[in-house]
């Protein structure tokens, strides 16, 4: 695999600011900022005329006609609730519950089911995938979004593979930033933990402005947590034991992002991405017992991206755009493992061994809008991804898949009370073939405040080079003692999930697919002095072919934890959900539920050993009979606001989830600054662990400060 | 994009050789009206036309309104000094008023900001502004958000300190309204974010420094962005992507104008200039639609707020 290149990336900004200037230069006379002021359309508002700005292209489709439900989260809702991780975002979308796997690791899911490596949600960040390729799941830790620059997130509850394709099963997350256009200034913002979760920092600061056709910003963020208080210490036969011990499960993290935005003509702009992200994070060694670790693991690692689209708008009825994206990861993680006695008798030693991964993406595409008539819109569009991996521990070397798309839309309006969509989406894979993932919707507007919505889709999952073709054993590195060094020094031992394994327990896989059957109504009225909007959403999802069982290494064919993963569960999901909020003056109420009721069938396998439950059990580790939230948003006047938020899940594995946010801000306008400071008061109302035994808080109440000046 | 000291050099004492055959054009039209008139007739000075669809109008509805009793004759230097003057436009105004400051006027189709830049006594002057009053707009503003408190204003630092009353009727209303100063297009972006943080909508005002064509863009994109309605300031700006705006069609606009012109010639005194009473509400429904904001119909708006009105 090609190793990350730093040096091209640290010089792109450079190469962004002199093509802006080139273009100044070349372009000046275009520039709207240099036109002549066009006082005449004051004077006479009959006679002037002016560019329409906010056209199709750049206008948010209304929900009312959205072929499926959405769940809108504004970036300054989120941050007024005194949400401080992204992940804890999710728990305001009904249907998604958040849990923690392994060592602190968030894990956010749209109608459960697996929560180690959760896989079947695709993330989006301004176009970008977030899915990880190889050991497929989603780093929310790591995802280098700072809160302050979420404009909004979109949640499409269903899946949406005919316009994001393969892996959009359950749901789609697209986190949109802010456009460097609009966060002109300098604005800094600091967290705090200073009780209950007093590790916790988060710290976010940005520089931006506009130089002649160049908008752009460059911003740093840090964020830390020393995670969880508290796990239970092990006895020797692993079972966790009354004795509570410290986690060693905390994090630090920094991202700096460039964007850019640059006019290249009236009907042309190219936006520019760029990151660093850099990693550091504890590892619980009690997930390493099987190595007896000597050392307090970590992960340290780099991600970089990079990202060029360009719009091209000719006329309001039709533009397209082009993206080209570019990223990179890459973990380091060493345990120093102590081995007892390999074999009877044969002395003890230690050896190093690694989790190292790196992973590599090249994405583009093309999309492109014609709006025919007021009642007929096509999007069309095609795209190529390329995903190298590399981990000699997982893969014994690095792999490469690839993925072209081709897909369509079409919006018709047969009647003014009457939209149709029908979609699809054709790719084929590298790994699994080819497919195609049609949907199609009818929204019917019962009134102007109305609207009924008939959504059917199917998508499929794929699986990834992990699942698929494992390549799963430790290599020996810095052995000890010396004598022994030269048996095993570089040399892979031990258990292993390999082809050649001891009756190789790697299952040729098929996709997983979904089938998502949904009836929704929305509703939005107008009230004396305020406005209410609600949305239900009935749901019926055939989810087939699942790939459920373990993944974990062993030689032992008898052994019942040994990997087993096959296509052996189907499950039929249905319920219905619930979105509503009212503005009424000062207060803004909000409020969701979910209720999921899942039905398994287990078909079996000749290498899965475990108890049919067992797997059906994993297959729903994320799902949540009840969850829902309730927000109350109350201003007093235009400079103070207090935000009551309560949360519950009910219930996640064993564990019941309630949660209390408060946030009271207070904000002053100066003349030229703004500044605002707030208080955060977070209650848990139960003792449950989040999610895992492991996952305790000391203490039930948490107090953050925080701070913002904007100049 | 701020200056606009230089629209006079630009449209009014150079003109074109197109621009000049515009007026020979409108001079003829208007000629060959007053050759026809009777002796009887009062006669009003007109300034301004370079607009020949604004002229054609405004002679239609003179004669709509006066048929023979007046005479509409162009303004030329020669124009008796107190002869009264109909301007349609802001350089017109500014003409007229730089030739002769006594000269009686009615002035159409100038915001009333430009107007009291360039009349600074009330003596012998009237006007119909043709920029939509803030109070009305402040109001539409409410009507469209119900649960709008605070109001942001853009303001160039000039005109800063005008908007007192601006500030007093949104306080009656129940809203708080705040003046954000753009100190330079540079800081446009920078000061629009702090306003946006503050107002539940931005009120557009007729401050051409801050709203005009080359900051649409800008001030539309970002708003929207941040979930935040712009409030007018114009027609043309609903057009662009603000939400809604009350506006005046210009024939409205001329026969208010006329309005005065008869008390003149009745009274020989000029009423106060003001806004025009007659209005009508345009808003953008894709623009409403995709902020997911069910509106009400432009009709029953403006009949909200013409009862508003008559409540006051």
């Amino acid at each position: 695999m090609a190793h990350h290149r730093p040096a091209p990336l640290v010089v792109l900004p450079l190469f962004f600011t002199l093509a802006a200037n080139v273009s100044l230069a070349r372009d000046e006379s275009q520039s709207s900022y240099h036109e002549l002021p066009g006082a005449p359309e004051m004077a006479a508002p009959e006679t002037g005329d002016l560019p329409q700005v906010l056209t199709a292209s750049r206008l948010r489709q209304s929900k009312a006609n959205t072929p499926g439900t959405v769940t809108i989260l504004e970036g300054e809702f989120i941050r007024d609730l005194g949400i401080l991780n992204l992940w804890d975002v999710f728990r305001l979308v009904p249907g998604m519950t958040v849990g923690y796997v392994g060592s602190n690791d968030p894990v956010v899911s749209y109608h459960g089911t697996v929560a180690v490596e959760q896989r079947r949600l695709q993330v989006l960040v301004d176009g970008r995938s977030y899915y990880n390729a190889s050991l497929a799941d989603m780093d929310w830790t790591n995802l280098p979004v700072p809160l302050d620059e979420v404009e909004r997130i979109e949640v499409t509850r269903g899946p949406n593979a005919a316009s994001y394709g393969a892996n959009s099963f359950l749901a789609v997350i697209n986190i949109i930033t802010r456009s460097p256009s609009d966060t002109h200034g300098v604005e800094l913002r600091g967290s705090e933990g200073l009780r209950g979760d007093d590790g916790f920092g988060h710290y976010y600061g940005s520089i931006g402005s506009r130089n002649g056709p160049l908008d752009w910003r460059l911003s740093l963020n840090q964020r830390r947590s020393d995670g969880f208080d508290f796990r239970y210490a092990r006895d020797d036969t692993g079972s966790r034991t009354d004795e509570k011990v410290d986690n060693y499960d905390g994090y630090d993290t920094l991202s700096l992002n460039y964007a850019g935005e640059l006019e290249l003509s009236a009907a042309d702009t190219l936006d520019m991405e760029m990151g660093y992200h850099d990693v550091h994070e504890e590892e619980d060694p009690a997930l390493y017992s099987n190595f007896n670790p000597q050392n307090k693991p970590t992960t340290s690692g780099e991600d970089w991206h990079a990202s060029l689209k360009w719009h091209h708008e000719p006329a309001t009825d039709r533009f397209f755009h082009f993206q080209l994206y570019y990223q990179t990861r890459e973990r380091r993680r060493t345990i120093r493992a102590r081995v007892d006695e390999l074999v009877p008798d044969a002395p003890a030693f230690e050896a190093d061994v690694n989790e190292d991964l790196e992973e590599e993406r090249v994405h583009a595409e093309f999309q492109q809008t014609h709006i025919l008539s007021p009642a007929l819109r096509i999007v069309y569009g095609a795209s190529y991804r390329e995903d190298r991996y590399e981990s000699d521990t997982f893969f014994n070397g690095e792999g490469e898949t690839n993925r072209s798309r081709v897909f369509s839309n079409i919006e018709y309006s047969l009647t003014p009370w009457l939209v149709a969509n029908v979609g699809g989406m054709w790719e084929e894979d590298s790994l699994g073939g080819d497919f195609f993932s049609p949907r199609g919707a009818a929204n019917i507007h019962l009134s102007q405040n109305q609207t009924l919505r008939f959504v059917v889709s199917k998508a499929h999952r794929l699986p990834d080079p992990f699942e698929s073709s494992p390549n799963w054993q430790y290599r020996a590195a810095n052995v000890s003692p010396d004598a022994l060094a030269e048996l095993i020094e570089g040399e892979r031992a031990g258990p292993s999930v390999t082809p050649s394994s001891p009756d190789n327990p790697i299952q040729p896989l098929e996709e997983e697919t979904i089938l998502s059957r949904e009836l929704s109504y929305l509703i939005q009225q107008r009230l004396r002095g305020g406005l209410f909007q609600a949305e239900v959403k009935l749901f019926r999802d055939s989810l087939t072919n699942l790939i459920a069982g373990q993944t974990n290494l062993g030689d032992d064919p008898d052994d019942e934890q040994r990997w087993d993963l096959d296509n052996s569960v189907d499950l039929t999901q249905k319920g219905f959900e619930l979105e509503g909020s009212l503005n009424l003056g000062d207060n803004f109420f909000r409020a969701t539920y979910a209720y999921l009721d899942t039905d398994g069938t287990y078909k079996g396998s000749p290498n899965q050993a475990r108890d049919p439950q067992f797997y059906l059990t994993l297959e729903q580790r994320m799902n949540a009979r009840h969850s829902g939230s309730a927000t109350w948003l109350r201003r007093f006047g235009g400079n103070t606001s207090a935000a009551f938020t309560y949360y519950f899940t009910d219930e996640i594995r064993t564990n019941h989830f309630e949660r209390l946010d408060t946030r009271l801000a207070r904000s002053w306008h100066f003349e030229q600054s703004l500044v605002e400071l707030a208080a955060i008061y977070r209650h848990y109302l139960t003792d449950d662990p989040l999610y895992r035994e492991d996952n305790n808080w000391a203490d039930r109440n948490h107090f953050f400060a925080e701070a913002r000046i904007r100049f | 994009m701020m200056d606009n000291n230089n629209i006079q050099a630009r449209k009014g004492l150079l003109p074109t050789w197109r621009g000049l055959g515009r007026h020979l054009g409108v001079f003829l039209l208007l000629s060959l009206v007053s050759a026809g008139s009777g002796a009887e007739q009062d006669r009003l000075f007109f300034a301004g036309g370079d607009d020949p669809a604004l002229t054609e109008l405004i002679q239609s509805r003179v004669e709509a309104r006066f048929g023979n009793r007046l005479d509409l004759a162009p303004y030329n230097q020669q124009t008796a000094s107190d002869a009264l003057v109909l301007t349609a436009s802001a350089d017109a105004l500014a003409e007229v008023r730089a030739n002769n400051p006594d000269q009686p006027v009615v002035s159409l189709f100038s915001t009333s900001g430009e107007t009291k830049r360039i009349i600074d006594s009330a003596g012998r002057f009237s006007a119909i502004y043709s920029d939509p009053p803030l109070d009305r707009q402040l109001e539409l503003g409410q009507l469209i958000i119900p649960r709008a408190r605070t109001v942001a204003i853009l303001s160039s630092r000039e005109q800063a300190d005008s908007f007192d009353q601006v500030i007093d009727s949104a306080e009656r209303l129940g809203l708080e309204a705040r003046v954000f100063v753009v100190s330079s297009p540079d800081t446009l972006i920078r000061d629009l974010t702090r306003a946006l943080a503050y107002g539940d909508f931005v009120l557009g005002t007729p401050d051409s420094r801050i709203f005009n064509r080359n900051t649409v863009k800008p001030l539309l994109l970002t708003s929207y962005r941040r979930n935040r309605l712009v409030i007018g300031p114009t027609r043309p700006f609903v057009r662009a992507g603000s939400v809604a705006s009350t506006y005046t069609p210009a024939e409205d606009q001329v026969d208010e104008g006329l309005q005065l012109v008869e008390a003149w010639f009745e009274t020989g005194e000029l009423p106060d200039p003001r806004y025009p009473d007659e209005f009508q509400v345009i808003i953008n429904e894709q623009v409403a639609r995709s902020m997911n904001l069910p509106l009400p119909g432009e009709e029953s708006l403006r009949e909200s707020l013409i009862s508003r009105e008559d409540e006051q």
